[in-house]
């Protein structure tokens, strides 16, 4: 239950992020939009960016909790040790990567519909 | 190595028809911006489009820019009619025939000069190719900015983001250059020589320019001008210089 409600907190940690992101690049999309850049490809270059930062974020994630919990086991108070599988590492990444595209999708489509006159005239 | 395009048999590079263009269509605010355009741009073309503050010649732009879809009437651009097409279509054509200068040079900011000028061959092809680089350094030497390719905008003058800008609509190897106010974030020299290099991308590149703007003494110096008044064309003059 707890991994579920973290994934939701990454997927909406990340669409607010990109939700921005697409509103401050407006003008650049639009540019590349006059220039040929189709629609598809637009929306591709943010939904890497969601995924990207799904990854980077679970790998700076499991390194930080890693780190934590061996100082946890090795300088703690001893009563018990917290057990981590080094299976569960992967798999939460490649969990925290597809939440990152996922939530990518709804700003990435807003980004490749936008109309390219009035992203350029965006001020 | 990309060579400069040899003209094609016809000099027609775009063909306007009964173009009109609304907005709100269909409510009780509707409102026609341009009511009924005719025009033919030819690959000599040097040419400027000028006329009053809400004229329509921004609209005008974006409708020759396939940036936007005509109301009622056709455009063609190379010979293809454009209305029918899809989006997908007219942005492939778009990136393919046509380049564009705006008013602000909308570099971007984390690239070079050299990296913005391959910008819109990286759009469609991908990563550059050793031609693709060498043929971009060509364009930056043609625009007299060959030292400065590896600056970041920021360390350029406005002059030389325009130029950069220039050196980028080029690089597609368009057929006609739309140029939005080019010069109006510009001081008067450096204007005068943003149009001197207009028009010998002109002759040059054999590409037609279609300039936007407000200055009289830069239109004067084309070889066409196009006069736009409340959403019509109320002259479209050649200079006597030319046959």
């Amino acid at each position: 239950m707890i991994s579920v409600f973290v994934a939701l907190s990454v997927a909406f940690g990340i669409a607010s992020v990109l939700a921005v992101s697409v509103v401050q690049r407006t003008r650049e999309i639009g540019i590349l939009r006059a220039m040929g850049s189709p629609r598809r490809q637009i929306e591709r270059v943010f939904l890497l960016q969601g995924g990207v930062l799904g990854l980077l974020g679970s790998m700076a994630g499991a390194a930080a909790g890693y780190i934590l919990v061996w100082t946890f086991n090795t300088f703690g108070p001893g009563l018990f040790p917290i057990p981590v599988a080094p299976a569960l590492i992967p798999g939460a990444m490649a969990i925290a990567t597809l939440a990152g595209v996922l939530a990518a999708a709804a700003p990435a489509r807003r980004a490749a519909r936008l109309d390219p006159v009035e992203a350029i005239r965006y001020a | 190595m990309p060579e400069l395009e040899a003209a094609s048999g016809s000099a027609e590079v775009l063909r306007l028809t009964g173009l009109r263009k609304s907005y709100a269509v269909g409510t009780p605010v509707e409102s026609e911006v341009l009511h009924g355009i005719d025009f033919l741009i030819e690959q000599r073309d040097f040419a400027a489009l000028i006329g009053p503050s809400g004229s329509g010649k921004s609209t005008l732009l974006n409708l020759l820019g396939l940036l936007d879809t005509p109301t009622v009437g056709e455009i063609h651009l190379l010979g293809e009619a454009t209305s029918a097409m899809d989006d997908d279509a007219r942005t492939a054509l778009r990136g393919t025939a046509l380049g564009f200068v705006f008013q602000f040079h909308h570099l971007l900011p984390a690239f070079s000069a050299l990296e913005n000028v391959l910008l819109p061959r990286m759009l469609r092809h991908g990563r550059p190719t050793a031609e693709d680089v060498g043929y971009a350094r060509r364009l930056l030497a043609d625009v007299g900015l060959e030292a400065l390719a590896q600056r970041k905008p920021s360390q350029l003058s406005g002059g030389q983001q325009q130029r950069v800008a220039i050196a980028r609509a080029l690089m597609t190897q368009p057929r006609l250059l739309l140029a939005d106010e080019p010069t109006g974030n510009l001081d008067t020299a450096t204007a005068a020589e943003v149009f001197a290099l207009f028009r010998r991308i002109n002759r040059e590149h054999r590409c037609a320019v279609l300039v936007v703007t407000h200055d009289p003494r830069l239109s004067g110096t084309c070889d066409r001008t196009i006069e736009l008044v409340d959403g019509r064309i109320v002259s479209d003059k050649r200079s006597g210089s030319l046959a």
